[in-house]
């Protein structure tokens, strides 16, 4: 991969910094006036999702990161590996691991499409959409007609995740649910 | 891109500068953009041209011009340029940008502080920030005194050792300051101590004197306080200004440059010529100040815009 020096630094150029690929969030040209000009620099590690914030002396350089992110479908997991396909007409497939999935496999089913990024063509990534679907399995019943007092319970969604909706949600209800925070947004649209 | 009103506001003011320095006999210069010598300065870079005879830089800054001036005809006079420093880009950064620069035989550092608030006052449509700061005089504060008042000590007199310890006490990123034993780096650190914990509780628009000697540049050393006769603009955050007491012992600018010359060295910089041209028109000139100003930014300030692309056409990227 090429070098890419500070005043190529861009929001969404993706670099190697201490062996992780990252994204860079935001890049500030800062330069007092007697003082050594420096790069302060926001990067997103893409394998843990943490910002890192960074100075870099003006003209220093970074290696390029070969990172990929592509729509794709969910397909299955064996238990070992996500199976993922490509949503460009290729049907290309890729198996994700448990490290790639992290927290975002909880909120797909399958045939749903996420975000996944690929590093070296290996995945690395997997992110859901903002918002998710998904049919209620487990909760507590529903006490009919609560609307009103605003208490909520726990609820196991299909995928395994675990949600808090309010009362008087029941089993075999479809929800929407932000992935970002894991909060009930409502009943589902379609419902 | 800036809009139409802004390039009009631009073009006014450039206007009401050249009428301010007219009515103050203040004589408008053209010197060349292409020059033999470059700037020694370690913080700045120039760019080369080269036809096949000659190594050209283009100006940083029109002030090596502007002395041989001086030198000559001994008058005041400014000068309103494109300057070019390679590598400076950023939200208040453009490699190419047009600087006002100009000298006064006679004055003090007070004296031309006081004409740079004139010219402010002379600009079209001041926006709030300025009606409110000119009313009630744009504070002076001591770099001297701002450092001891903070750390106890003199900032020509701490140890680097210390300095570095504040630096790295302030919990700021510094991954870009390397420490070197030479006064380039003693700067580095006085520079970040001065904007990460001096700065923030000083108003919004100020000048700033008694710089240590190590930011003397070209400025000449008070012999009572040991602090470099220099002064700085600041409007939130944004350096518009730089002055100076031009330094004109031609010996002293020789071992300016000899500094400059190893902390070049020390950080794999190209090393740069002596400029003995430079050092015989500053033995020459009349004792006088001198001061740049970025226009480009003070249209961005008295504006409120926050980039410099909002009022500079085709800045870079898209130059």
């Amino acid at each position: 991969m090429a070098n890419y020096s500070t005043n190529e630094f861009k929001s969404g150029l993706k670099v190697l910094l201490e062996g992780d690929p990252c994204s860079i969030v935001e890049n500030e040209f800062v330069k007092p006036g007697k003082g050594q000009a420096f790069n302060r620099v926001r990067l997103r590690n893409l394998k843990t999702g943490r910002v890192w914030e960074r100075t870099f002396k003006s003209g220093e350089s970074l290696e390029g990161a070969d990172v990929m992110e592509y729509e794709m479908e969910y397909m299955y997991s064996d238990g070992e590996y996500w199976h993922f396909m490509k949503t460009d007409d290729s049907y290309e497939q890729i198996a994700a691991d448990k490290n790639a999935v992290s927290e975002g496999i909880q909120w797909l089913k399958e045939n749903s499409r996420c975000t996944v990024t690929l590093w070296n063509d290996v995945p690395i990534l997997v992110v859901a959409p903002n918002f998710v679907d998904l049919d209620i399995v487990e909760t507590d019943p529903g006490l009919k007609g609560d609307t009103a007092t605003g208490g909520s319970k726990p609820a196991t969604l299909s995928t395994g995740a675990i949600v808090k909706v309010p009362l008087f949600i029941n089993i075999g209800e479809s929800i929407r649910v932000d992935t970002r925070t894991g909060e009930y947004q409502g009943r589902s649209k379609s419902a | 891109m800036p809009t139409w009103p802004v390039l009009q506001a631009r073009g006014k003011m450039l206007a009401a500068i050249r009428r301010f320095f007219e009515a103050r006999s203040v004589t408008e210069v053209t010197t060349p953009a292409l020059s033999r010598s470059a700037t020694f300065d370690a913080q700045l870079s120039s760019f080369e041209v080269s036809d096949k005879t000659n190594k050209l830089f283009l100006q940083t800054s029109p002030e090596y011009a502007l002395k041989r001036a001086l030198a000559v005809y001994g008058e005041a006079l400014f000068e309103i340029t494109p300057v070019f420093r390679r590598g400076d880009q950023g939200r208040q950064h453009n490699p190419e940008f047009t600087m006002l620069e100009w000298y006064r035989p006679g004055f003090s550092v007070s004296d031309l502080m006081a004409e740079v608030v004139a010219l402010l006052n002379a600009l079209p449509e001041p926006p709030e920030i300025w009606r409110a700061q000119s009313k009630r005089d744009v504070p002076v504060y001591s770099f001297r005194a701002l450092f001891e008042q903070r750390f106890g000590v003199n900032p020509n007199e701490a140890a680097l050792s210390s300095l570095w310890q504040w630096v790295q006490e302030t919990g700021a990123e510094v991954g870009h300051l390397a420490p070197h034993d030479d006064d380039q780096f003693r700067s580095d650190c006085l520079d970040f101590l001065f904007l990460a914990v001096l700065q923030p509780s000083l108003d919004d628009i100020f000048f700033l004197t008694e710089f240590p000697r190590c930011q003397a540049a070209l400025a000449e050393i008070d012999p009572g306080t040991g602090t470099a006769q220099r002064f700085e603009l600041y409007w939130l955050g944004t350096e518009l200004a730089n002055g100076y007491l031009e330094l004109r012992d031609p010996v002293a600018i020789l071992s300016r440059h000899t500094a400059m010359a190893a902390a070049r060295v020390n950080r794999g910089l190209p090393s740069i010529a002596f400029d003995s041209a430079l050092a015989e028109a500053s033995a020459l000139m009349p004792a006088c100040t001198g001061v740049a100003l970025g226009i480009d930014r003070l249209v961005m300030v008295w504006l409120k815009a926050s980039t410099l692309s909002e009022v500079q056409l085709f800045s870079w990227p898209n130059h």
